[in-house]
């Protein structure tokens, strides 16, 4: 029960989020169109000071789209998402650099499955991303984190290294991508620490209402040695 | 509320509940079931509390899983009766009684423990045991097998008797045997019913035999195996294989809270041709 009711808050969330952004005129403009009324594409290189954006000068402006599984993100903009799943539930937060670079920082739970009792992770990344223009995007992501871990009588903690590369195709206001990482993982043994690893296959759909990002993955997580298992992600994030 | 927008709005909450009915995924675990009867009797009808049986005498591999030991002595040389020990290999198909066994005078050390249970609170009276040959007061010990929910304080499975030196070891300072630990990495996991839980490593040492640490020393995953010399150099050298250890962080009623199963062997000698 506990976890249909996240999973329906979660939900609600992109609701509200549209209800306080405004109305919403449809999709918002596909990449490289422009709109009536508004600068031509290329007019409106420099980004306003003014934090306080309409939804739809927020699509207007030469900027790259909101979303979350791919990058990038503009320029001194942030874009934060929280998401809910089995296995994993966590919040996020992506900096943008400018160039395609991005910084990210998430924390992770096991948030369906017990809280805040299973292995809750904290993770900083690099991600960058080649293919930011048109309807392909294609990025690589690298980072670190540590792991911390509690269990009956005992709790300890590992470190991760986490490479990942994420294809994406823009259609329309929705994106769909593919993702594929590796994980490494340290193991501590107290006659010897060596490296293990995992891998996650992913794919999913993000959907922009101005600027809220909805989405939705599913995703595989490969285990050495262990059968795999299957895991989904429902998204939602907010560009600022 | 229009039709289409209820027919919506019902499609996502179905969606959702097939979400929230999350795969979880408990560890699969098969005992080895190590059974010891005297003269057709349970070892463990001899007794109300966990014990320690040496028996001795000249073994007979009657099959890859059943050695017999007919007129068994103790080490007073009272005869006990026919000792028979049994366990199934379905975990670990490749174990099984070494032919070196076969028509030897062996040493049989095992445990038993009436309360003993496995991960499901199954009965398993006779948590492991260790068979050395020969006479002399070193015995080489050529086989064991080991399996037990037994926890220590930090909720890890617990490797004891008689995978250690025990008081009826006429030389415990020269036992021979691999000395076996579970120690715990939370990397791999199973999300399981009532909590994870987590698959543990199992470090391998020759530590029992006076021996300083050597380059054998190592840990294993769960399925791994490893070759380690251990005693007289002359024998040949164990491979240990981890068929599993793991310890829960939550369970359900009837659940074991760690467990650990290992056997290892020294290989058959090479026949002179």
């Amino acid at each position: 029960m506990r976890r249909l009711v996240i999973l329906l808050a979660l939900v609600g969330l992109p609701a509200s989020g549209l209800a306080a952004g405004g109305p919403q005129d449809g999709a918002p403009a596909p990449p490289g169109a422009s709109v009536a009324g508004a600068p031509a594409p290329g007019a409106a290189t420099e980004a306003p000071d003014d934090e306080e954006l309409s939804d739809e000068e927020f699509e207007d402006e030469a900027r790259p789209l909101p979303a979350i599984a791919t990058g990038p993100v503009a320029r001194g903009r942030l874009v934060v998402s929280a998401d809910v799943g089995w296995l994993r539930s966590g919040l996020r937060a992506a900096l943008g650099f400018g160039g395609g670079l991005d910084i990210v920082f998430r924390g992770e739970a096991f948030l369906l499955y017990d809280g805040f009792s299973g292995q809750n992770g904290l993770e900083a990344a690099l991600r960058y991303t080649f293919a930011r223009e048109g309807r392909l995007r294609f990025g690589v992501e690298g980072g670190a984190g540590q792991v911390l871990a509690s269990a009956e009588g005992m709790s300890g903690s590992f470190t991760t290294l986490r490479a990942e590369a994420v294809a994406g195709v823009v259609l329309g206001f929705t994106t769909v991508y593919g993702r594929a990482g590796i994980r490494g993982l340290r193991e501590r043994a107290v006659v010897e620490s060596r490296w293990g690893h995992d891998e996650e296959l992913g794919v999913g759909v993000e959907a922009r209402f101005g600027r809220v990002v909805g989405g939705a993955e599913l995703s595989r997580w490969l285990r050495p040695e262990l059968d795999g298992l299957t895991q989904w992600r429902l998204r939602v994030g907010y560009a600022l | 509320m229009s039709a289409t927008r209820s027919r919506r709005a019902a499609l996502a909450l179905a969606a959702l509940a097939a979400l929230s009915a999350c795969p979880e995924r408990d560890v699969e675990t098969t005992p080895f079931r190590i059974a010891a009867s005297l003269d057709g009797a349970p070892l463990e009808g001899r007794v109300t509390e966990a014990s320690i049986f040496v028996l001795n005498g000249t073994a007979a591999v009657t099959a890859p899983t059943r050695l017999e030991v007919p007129a068994a002595i103790d080490d007073a040389g009272t005869v006990l009766g026919d000792l028979v020990l049994t366990f199934d290999a379905a975990a670990a198909r490749e174990v099984a009684f070494p032919s070196q066994l076969h028509a030897v005078f062996v040493r049989v050390t095992l445990v038993v423990d009436p309360a003993h249970t496995g991960p499901r609170g199954e009965p398993l009276a006779v948590p492991g045991f260790r068979i050395a040959t020969g006479t002399s007061p070193t015995f080489p010990h050529q086989f064991l097998l080991y399996e037990a929910t037994y926890a220590d304080d930090t909720g890890l499975a617990d490797v004891g008797a008689p995978l250690e030196p025990l008081p009826t070891d006429p030389d415990p300072a020269q036992l021979d045997i691999p000395r076996l630990t579970v120690d715990d990495v939370l990397t791999t996991f199973e999300p399981a019913d009532c909590g994870l839980v987590y698959y543990d490593l199992l470090q391998v040492q020759d530590a029992y035999d006076g021996v300083p640490d050597s380059p054998d020393d190592g840990v294993l995953r769960q399925g791994e195996r490893q070759q380690l010399t251990t005693g007289d150099p002359a024998q040949l050298p164990w491979t240990v294989l981890h068929v599993v250890s793991w310890h829960r962080d939550g369970r359900c009623a009837g659940q074991a809270q760690a467990w650990t199963q290992v056997a290892a062997w020294r290989p058959a000698p090479a026949s002179p041709q």
